[in-house]
């Protein structure tokens, strides 16, 4: 039987709640969402390693924030490639501001005034604010202690890594909202023989999803040593 | 709102990287008026980014969307400002917020004197405060108010604004941070406006200036602020300022600045005790309803020695678990909850180190702090160290009395007692013990 060619269509991760799987880290998203609903804590800090959903995390913050119509900014502070302070300016008028990363502060210090002073101008004006790094504040690199205190000030929440079944339950969990399903022994393939990232998960769900349409089958481990040469 | 920018952005959704999305597109803002969209960004970075990389799409999916609208622009602004503008909107399509000299008080109102827990370490810098309130513009003007960053200088400084303004509503008080006198001048000569600007701030009653420091290194500021300042004092109008250190330690300060800071009264804070801690902590917990039980503010305060912020942090991560879980806040969960903060404050201050940082400080070796030796040039650095131990660490008395050359653990009480009764006779015994704290737990 010839392949079945699927039209070019990738699924994107919407990086809402709803596509987040929470595992041990529900109090951690029951916060948050409270504070995109301007409910709960002004500032939140939250912190974990890598592959925690940090990124996701905030960015379903400002989905859900700007679904009552208020705007909100997603400020991803990048290794070696720190923005201009100036984008800072006025950020405290909108409902929610978001920073990934900013851990990443330490490679300009002088930039952390300007974080210092804009942490100050959005608390006076009362809106939301929701920081993420890979540490806690105490360990972050951060020489200005005016920016450390307010750092420690808000609630600071620590995400998990997410323990073998929760990870397994993730990737079952987002095949299901793509519309396929992973049985458990391929999904403990995967996590043995290709990857145990969150963050990679998305990328080989696309792979899958293409896969198992092309060649109308179903995710064995058989076919996944076939589609991912393993 | 518009109704036609949720179908816009909707399709930007499906086009764009999330990142991209949420970075670029949510902040916008926007009025649709006259067959015109104008997209209002939060600053020039924005703008720029969106004029080159979105703005051309936005315009094809408008016409693919076959609206009524013929044209999009976009400008600086948040829609309540943007409203107040809108009869010049045709004339430019950029435009900056023009400098607003109505500022509000920018008072937090639950910063206020009922609130604020008073301790040995705090209690000169409150009653000076207090005193400003009854006396505004008197013998206390300036008050500088300084000390490590999160030990209450700004409540304070609010609680004397808010003060002043239930004694006399008319009375024309402003808090802000120097940043925001920086901007406001940066701001009033980029639109020539510097009489306003010096008219307004000559004109206040009462000035509360947030962390003068970032005033170090700002020539023009400090040349205006030290104008601003003068004309004031001229007039008794009272000044209200904080600094996370005495003005003549600030570096890049100017001379007659630092000495004009200094003319009223300085006055420190210090990191509070433990009791204060712990009374700072219930004090908290009772203003969002909480009643926690002393032996569990006790054991946070002893946990989290270094400052006000941190404790408040701490507090606020037991009530929200414990509101989460439903769980009774006892000293055990507590401590589960604390656990990454405890363990890495553990690691920051331990004995060893304790020791370590008090010799440096003193110049003398850690060797002298176990030894046998009575002299009051190594008694006192032993006693100190020992009473931070008690203070910063959670070893029990025969613990510490143990690290320091197998010492009873009566000598560790007695060293405390010490401690305790120099550092309210002694003000450089009181600055020895707060720079000490400082060092060991930063």
């Amino acid at each position: 039987m010839s392949k079945q060619l699927p039209l070019d269509f990738k699924h994107r991760s919407n990086q809402s709640f709803d596509d987040y799987f929470s595992g041990d880290n529900e109090e951690v998203v029951s916060h948050l969402k409270q504070c995109s609903d301007k409910n709960g804590e002004p500032f939140i800090f939250i912190w974990g390693p890598s592959g925690t959903g940090k990124t996701h995390l905030l960015q379903a913050c400002c989905q859900q924030t700007a679904q009552t119509g208020d705007s909100t900014f997603y400020l991803e502070l990048k290794s070696g490639q720190l923005p201009d302070p100036s984008i800072l300016e006025g950020l405290e008028n909108l409902a929610l501001v978001c920073i990934d990363n900013i851990h990443f502060l330490n490679e300009i210090q002088h930039h952390q005034e300007h974080y210092f002073n804009f942490f100050n101008r959005i608390t006076e004006q009362g809106n939301h604010l929701i920081i993420s790094a890979n540490g806690l504040p105490t360990q972050l690199n951060i020489p200005l202690t005016d920016l450390k205190t307010r750092l420690n000030w808000g609630l600071t929440l620590k995400l998990e890594r997410l323990s073998d079944a929760n990870l397994m339950a993730a990737l079952s969990h987002k095949a299901h909202r793509m519309g396929f399903d992973i049985s458990p022994q391929a999904a403990t393939f995967i996590l043995s023989r290709y990857t145990r990232e969150l963050t990679d998960f998305w990328a080989l769900l696309n792979i899958l999803d293409h896969a198992t349409l092309s060649a109308q089958r179903k995710v064995t481990v058989p076919f996944l040593k076939e589609t991912l040469n393993l | 709102m518009s109704l036609i920018w949720p179908q816009i952005t909707s399709k930007l959704e499906n086009e764009l990287p999330s990142k991209e999305f949420n970075t670029w597109i949510r902040p916008l803002q926007t009025i649709e008026k006259n067959k015109t969209l104008t997209l209002l960004a939060p600053n020039h970075f924005v703008l720029d980014w969106v004029h080159e990389h979105y703005l051309p799409r936005i315009q094809e999916i408008i016409v693919e969307l076959k609206t009524v609208l013929t044209e999009v622009s976009i400008e600086i602004g948040t829609k309540q400002n943007q409203i107040k503008r809108t009869p010049d909107l045709k004339k430019h399509r950029v435009k900056q917020t023009q400098l607003k000299h109505s500022v509000p008080s920018n008072l937090n109102k639950q910063f206020n004197f009922k609130n604020f827990i008073v301790g040995k370490s705090n209690q000169l810098a409150k009653a000076a405060s207090t005193q400003v309130t009854e006396n505004i513009g008197g013998a206390y003007n300036p008050l500088l108010i300084y000390g490590s960053s999160g030990l209450g200088k700004t409540h304070l400084m609010h609680a004397i604004g808010n003060n002043v303004l239930v004694n006399n509503p008319d009375a024309k008080v402003i808090y802000l941070h120097s940043e925001r006198f920086v901007q406001d001048m940066v701001k009033a000569l980029q639109h020539n406006t510097m009489s306003a600007f010096k008219n307004f701030y000559r004109n206040i009653d009462v000035l509360l200036i947030d962390d003068i420091q970032f005033f170090a290194g700002k020539e023009r500021s400090q040349e205006e602020f030290f104008h601003t300042f003068n004309t004031l004092l001229e007039n008794k109008h009272q000044i209200v300022l904080t600094s996370d250190k005495f003005p003549k330690e600030i570096n890049g300060l100017e001379d007659r600045l630092k000495s004009r800071f200094g003319w009223g009264l300085p006055v420190s804070i210090d990191p509070p005790d433990l009791e204060t801690r712990a009374a700072i902590l219930m004090s908290k917990a009772a203003s969002v309803k909480i009643d926690l039980p002393q032996e569990v503010a006790f054991f946070i305060g002893k946990r989290i020695p270094s400052n006000v912020r941190d404790l408040e942090g701490a507090l606020r991560r037991v009530i929200a678990n414990a509101h989460f879980t439903g769980k009774e806040i006892t000293i055990g969960f507590t401590k589960e909850v604390l656990n990454d903060l405890i363990a890495i404050q553990d690691k920051l201050v331990h004995i060893d180190n304790i020791q370590k940082t008090v010799a440096e400080y003193f110049k003398i070796r850690v060797s002298d702090l176990h030894s046998k030796k009575r002299t009051r040039s190594i008694t006192r650095p032993r006693q100190l160290a020992m009473t931070l131990a008690r203070e910063l660490t959670s070893h029990s008395l025969p613990e510490i009395g143990e690290s320091f050359g197998g010492r009873d653990h009566t000598t560790v009480i007695n060293a405390c007692k010490k401690i305790k009764e120099l550092k309210e006779t002694d003000s450089r015994m009181a600055e020895d013990y707060s720079s000490l704290v400082r060092i060991l737990t930063h």
